[in-house]
């Protein structure tokens, strides 16, 4: 859920007539929502950061969250989430990093935002209720991004187009293969096809992207040799952490494209492989 | 002219109404000239229906509703 979708499920939220009728039957209980006719103007006063509406600024937060934790509806947490945009926002702009994708961030905030609402401890804290909210989904979400970034510093796997060529020749007895052609090597209109199915079926990835997936593994040339190729003119450590950071992309980029071309997989054959064998393909010809 | 009892109730009504459009506009984030307008065209009825003056100067963009606003509780404070 990202930082747009707040607005995008407050707008439904506040078309829905059951919404309404939940409003109307929460003001009953609480006479600082009882002020209100619309959930609008809720959010009006929960938008104005003046001092002059610090004190109603106040109630009516502590109301939503009272209400989210006792009776929990989209309406509250939409609610919250529209007003506290801002602030999530700002704190969305403060994260930077490889860790996680840029929409993974969006969802961290607002995540961590409504866990923060759902276990306020309103009995401890009975003031400053929205600085406390900010603070500690500040805290909460930084500490997520540094046990992040401390996990995958731990695990970084390498990347298995990085490693060493296997080599059965080096085994006694284990006849020498056949040399492979470099996939760099291959016919230039083999390359071509692929190029032009991927740009037709993924293009939504994105150029960048696809220009990736294609270098590296339609064309065959090693992550690492094209990072240094494109950015010869920086440092060997930024290098790095865009080779790093490359490598994810394409991974996510990969794990896309395998959604999207789907529907190419060639069924599973008799001998288990993924596509049929000759006499299997004969016969599906000689039966046509 | 209005009674007193009418005039409360018509302030209410143009707060309220006032509140609403500041939540939709920003709900929608609406572009500033429309924020704009709709503070002019709803100060002038307001200010029309309650024989009120305009006690500041007029807002600019995304901030002429709240100044409509201020100007309502202002006036509803004097009062």
């Amino acid at each position: 859920m990202g930082l747009q979708y707040v607005r995008r499920a407050l707008k439904t939220e506040l078309r829905a007539e059951t919404s309404m009728k939940l409003f109307d039957e929460t003001k009953k209980r609480y006479p600082v929502l009882a002020e209100h006719e619309t959930p609008l103007s809720v959010l009006a006063v929960l938008g104005d950061e003046s001092e002059r509406r610090w004190a109603e600024r106040e109630a009516l937060t502590r109301t939503l969250v009272t209400e989210e934790q006792e009776r929990p509806h989209p309406l509250w947490a939409a609610l919250l989430l529209a007003a506290y945009y801002p602030m999530l926002s700002r704190l969305r702009h403060r994260i930077y990093g490889d860790d996680l994708d840029p929409e993974d961030f969006d969802q961290l905030v607002v995540s961590t935002f409504l866990e923060v609402v759902r276990a306020f401890p309103l009995d401890q804290r009975r003031d400053r209720t929205c600085m406390h909210l900010r603070q500690m989904t500040q805290r909460r979400v930084f500490r997520h991004i540094r046990e992040e970034h401390a996990a995958r510093v731990l695990i970084a796997p390498d990347d298995i187009s990085e490693m060493p060529p296997f080599a059965p020749e080096a085994w006694p007895g284990v006849p020498k293969p056949k040399r492979r052609r470099h996939r760099a090597g291959a016919d230039p209109v083999d390359d071509r096809e692929a190029v032009e199915l991927l740009t037709s079926r993924a293009a939504c990835l994105g150029q960048d992207q696809l220009d990736l997936v294609i270098t590296t593994i339609v064309r065959g040339e090693r992550l690492r040799v094209y990072v240094n190729r494109t950015y010869s003119d920086r440092g060997a450590d930024e290098r790095d952490r865009i080779y790093q950071r490359l490598k994810r992309q394409r991974s996510r980029t990969l794990t896309r494209l395998r959604g999207l071309l789907a529907d190419l997989r060639c069924p599973r054959s008799v001998g288990g492989g993924l596509c049929p064998t000759g006499p299997e393909k004969e016969e599906a010809s000689d039966g046509q | 002219m209005a009674s007193d009892e009418t005039r409360r109730a018509l302030s209410r009504a143009f707060h309220e109404l006032t509140l609403n459009l500041i939540g939709l506009f920003e709900l929608y984030e609406a572009d500033p000239e429309l924020v704009e307008g709709a503070a002019e065209a709803l100060g002038k009825v307001y200010r029309a229906h309650l024989q009120q003056r305009p006690s500041a100067p007029r807002g600019r963009g995304r901030e002429a509703m709240d100044v409509l606003l201020d100007e309502m509780e202002a006036a509803g404070n004097a009062a």
